[in-house]
């Protein structure tokens, strides 16, 4: 915990110097210290700034030599700052910075006075009593510590979280790849998506890219700022192939000149069936899905969201709002549409092509040519870069009937993952898993049984709602090897307490889907996309801030078992005083 | 507790693997005809029923299963034995030991050539003409369909079915440094092989009266801790393991109990694949003190996985040679009396 609030203040300090010679720049000699000959040289290019007040500075420089000590490091940070700032918007950023800072640094004094006000109550009711007294004194203390440590690990996060990434994810033209490019993209990322298909690349990016105008539209102002660089490009990739994977890796790294975080979510299933009725057909019979069913599944698509502009553009003539009827009236219309097209509107997109080899090349070999193919271009950029291959059923090593061949690439897959944090120790590759536990996306469904989906009413969520939760831990991962998981105990936990409740959630009893379409459920969630979840922060802090809470507590009881064993105290000033 | 850790993780076995190109001439193998007539008829009226392209998988409907288990036969010796990538290493030591003890073993690997001197050998050392073999490469499904043809036309049934063929390319490299031809091939030998030939295996004894025993190698990694310097390999084998454990569960979901899949662990045995490894401090010291030639592991495995049968089991098995304790008491024995240095390579 202290090496992490040292981390956070080491920026702040920085900037808090920095800032402080920009604006007393001409008491700085930059001559003037002889010791430091050898960093001169390092201070040429910067003699630039000498130029402009040179003069003022020669006629200083002898008189300087007395306090050479301090001009030392104000010599070096000076060097360091106008290295870093000496593009033309220096200024702009200073002034941010600065401002950042301030804020933060009164939020500090505010916090500490408040806590003062406390302190001296706290000296009022202890009556002048001289252990009493030690005691607020060790509890303050305690309690500004701790209050330190939280606060800081929060700006950290603040301060890491900021800034766009630059995503690749594979496979990400459907399901859960696709939610999670469009979370990355409306956090203000720059994401690269592949998949087989050429056309549904097109597709997916054109869709993305619409949904990043909306978000930029509706955003507030504060958060447009941030939406500015994000943006989606994508190429076609069959991880399968090493050549395709060089060619997606040398794309993303000529687009975005770097890649931050690379998330292999290819995958594919094909079906709950014993391994019997499985075909060892090709690959290639695999990479070429029926042309006729997609090209159906296109039309379905682009009909429904015609049919979904009509009624967009009829609700704005009318300015009617989204009341119940009129939503539901809508969204059936539109389910309707879809579900004349394609007979049936969710899960007959792919035909299942059966294939051990297809599984266990896009699982398995393509899990590993990817993961191999992002560590060298991780490894030969200057910015750390991470890794996340995607967990699913039989990664924890329990038997998967029916999914036989799909349960052991990803057991294998997790197996990799350890092998490959031994290896990747020392270098500033990342490796981790990232388990989105189940999702409603065709992976699941296709082939699924009525019984299946009455179990996934209780523990399934929408792809939308993973990727919201997964996409901010992704983009604040540090190190290497962690776990990034969805169902975590807690949510399973409230999942089977309001199993009752969830009965009809997806699918009623004849294991038809209840849930709304995709463009539907993108409104919704723009909608409440700026609602505060509560789950979701939870989940954020629970490494950190569950630590301070629990050193908290026990600290509180410390003060409690002391204060019972002096005489007749007020220990719930303590406790107020620290909370 | 550094040894401990690291000692389970390279409790590896690395099994006969088959690299060379495979040639396209295969030299006709002709076998002396075995055995009773009852049994020939019999088999060759299920033979005729498995060879059928088309044919539904026989599992869709268990109580198909189940009539056909009603008439099933108990398992006798002579076994009919087939074992994947059986010409060189733990898979050729096995086949010889199964010879020893009576059985008939079909031996296969993907190189017509070497099939055919390993028969000779192998029939030089016996005495007896109780060996078969054909090409096979285990990637590719019509090749392991014509393998299961083959056994039945020259055993009629297959009581043992020993998924031996594993590949780690013989490169010992972080995986960034993996070429992709070694990458596809581990993967593809050691996940996609195996599960072909699981599959071709079930339907084969499902539809044999006497059922039948599968038997899956596992190797490093099984266990899921990391294998660093051959992660591919080591992903590959714990996937075995799991698959293993999945089969099982689906046939007990289709309350199947005549055909039984199991694991095996040879341990660490000293074939090309162990030793072109062994060029780290760490890695000869475990060698040394852990590995066995392949003969002695297959004398152990052999009468184990001949008991199976033997006692009439349909209990799934997990037979290792290389036990957690045998492995500590050993590395125990050298650390404190030195035994077992430099036993097969000379240490620092």
């Amino acid at each position: 915990m202290a090496t992490v609030a040292k981390f956070h203040m080491v920026p702040a300090v920085f900037h808090h110097r920095t800032t402080q010679l920009g604006f007393c720049r001409t008491s700085v000699s930059w001559d003037s210290i002889p010791p430091l000959s050898r960093r001169r040289v390092f201070l040429q290019p910067c003699r630039s700034f000498r130029t402009e007040n040179g003069g003022a500075k020669d006629n200083k420089s002898t008189k300087k030599l007395a306090n050479s000590d301090k001009n030392k490091r104000k010599n070096l940070l000076g060097a360091i700052k106008s290295f870093i700032f000496s593009k033309d918007n220096s200024m702009e950023k200073l002034e941010e910075n600065l401002s950042k800072i301030a804020l933060h640094l009164g939020r500090y004094i505010v916090t500490m006075m408040s806590t003062g006000v406390i302190l001296v109550i706290g000296f009022n009711l202890s009556g002048g009593d001289g252990q009493m007294n030690d005691l607020i004194w060790y509890s303050w203390v305690g309690g500004i510590i701790i209050g330190t440590m939280i606060g800081s690990n929060m700006v950290l996060d603040e301060v890491s979280r900021a800034g766009p990434r630059n995503v690749v994810i594979t496979g990400s033209t459907r399901g859960l790849g696709k939610a999670l490019a469009r979370e990355f993209l409306l956090s203000g990322d720059r994401v690269v998506i592949a998949s087989r298909s050429e056309e549904s690349v097109d597709m997916t990016i054109k869709e993305l890219e619409e949904n990043l105008q909306e978000g930029i539209a509706t955003a507030p102002s504060s958060c447009r700022k941030n939406l500015a660089h994000a943006k989606v490009v994508g190429t076609s990739c069959d991880v399968c192939d090493p050549n395709d994977v060089r060619n997606l890796a040398n794309f993303a790294v000529n687009e975005l000149g770097s890649i931050d975080i690379w998330i292999n979510n290819a995958g594919t299933n094909k079906g709950f069936r014993p391994l019997l009725e499985f075909t060892d057909n090709d690959i290639q019979q695999a990479r070429n899905r029926p042309p006729i069913s997609q090209k159906k599944v296109h039309f379905a698509e682009h009909s429904a969201n015609s049919a979904e502009h009509l009624f967009h553009s009829v609700e704005h003539i009318m300015s009617l709002r989204c009341t119940g009827l009129w939503s539901q009236f809508r969204r059936r219309t539109v389910n309707f549409a879809k579900t004349v097209l394609r007979n049936d509107p969710y899960f007959c997109e792919i035909t299942p092509t059966k294939g051990i080899s297809a599984i266990v090349s896009t699982n398995l070999v393509g899990s590993i040519l990817c993961t191999r193919e992002a560590m060298h271009v991780m490894s030969n950029q200057h910015k750390a870069g991470h890794i996340f291959n995607m967990d699913g059923a039989g990664s924890g090593g329990s038997s998967t009937p029916l999914t036989a061949v799909y349960g052991s690439t990803k057991c294998g897959l997790r197996q990799l993952q350890s092998s490959l944090f031994k290896e990747s120790k020392k270098s500033k590759v990342g490796v981790h898993t990232a388990s989105p536990g189940m999702v409603l996306t065709d992976l699941l469904l296709s082939g699924s049984t009525v019984q299946n989906k009455q179990m996934f009413n209780i523990i399934c969520e929408l792809p939308e709602t993973v990727a919201r939760t997964l996409v901010p831990r992704m983009r604040v991962v540090k190190g290497s090897g962690k776990a990034i998981n969805y169902l975590t105990p807690p949510r399973i936990l409230l999942a089977l307490v309001t199993a009752w409740v969830r009965r009809g959630r997806w699918f009623d009893d004849k294991g038809r889907a209840l849930y709304a379409a995709e463009a539907d459920r993108l409104r919704n969630w723009a909608e409440s996309r700026t609602r505060f979840s509560f789950t979701d922060a939870m989940e954020m802090y629970t490494e950190n801030t569950w630590v301070s809470v629990f050193s908290l507590s026990i600290v509180c009881a410390f003060i409690i078992l002391s204060s019972t064993t002096g005489n007749a105290s007020p220990g719930h000033v303590d406790h107020f005083h620290l909370l | 507790m550094a040894i401990t850790a690291t000692a389970t993780s390279s409790l590896f076995n690395f099994n006969c693997s088959l690299f060379h190109p495979p040639s396209l001439s295969c030299p006709p193998i002709l076998p002396s005809l075995p055995h009773h007539h009852l049994r020939l008829t019999l088999a060759r009226k299920f033979g005729i029923f498995t060879t059928l392209p088309d044919r539904k998988p026989f599992i869709s409907n268990p109580s198909v299963c189940s009539s056909s288990a009603g008439k099933s036969q108990p398992m006798v010796p002579p076994y009919n034995i087939l074992i994947t990538g059986s010409t060189k290493g733990i898979g050729y030591a096995l086949a010889k030991e199964f010879l020893k003890a009576g059985d008939n073993v079909l031996i296969c690997s993907r190189s017509a050539e070497r099939v055919e001197s390993a028969i000779q050998t192998l029939r030089a050392e016996s005495g007896v003409q109780h060996v078969w073999g054909t090409k096979c490469d285990v990637r590719d499904g019509n090749d392991v369909k014509n393998l299961v043809k083959y056994a039945q036309e020259n055993l009629q049934y297959i009581d043992i079915w020993i998924n031996n063929a594993g590949s780690n390319a013989y490169s010992y490299k972080p995986l960034a440094e993996a070429s992709d031809e070694d990458l596809i091939e581990v993967v593809t030998t050691n996940t996609l092989g195996l599960m072909i030939c699981c599959r071709e295996a079930m339907k084969m004894m499902l539809n044999q009266p006497r059922g039948g025993h599968i038997f899956n190698i596992d190797g490093a990694g099984s266990d899921g801790r990391p294998t660093p310097r051959f992660a591919a390999y080591g992903a590959t084998k714990r996937s075995v393991v799991h698959l293993t454990k999945s089969l099982q569960a689906e046939l007990r979901m289709q309350e199947v109990s005549n055909v039984v899949v199991h694991n095996l662990s040879p341990g660490m045995v000293t074939t090309d694949l162990l030793m072109s490894g062994a060029n780290t401090k760490q890695a000869k010291f475990f060698i040394n003190v852990l590995a066995e030639p392949a003969d002695e592991v297959a004398k152990y495995l052999v009468p184990n996985i001949r008991s199976i049968p033997n006692s009439g089991s349909t209990r799934p098995t997990y037979i290792r040679f290389l036990t957690g304790l045998k492995a500590y008491s050993q590395i125990f024995s050298r650390l404190a009396f030195g035994a077992r240095r430099n036993r097969y390579m000379v240490e620092d």
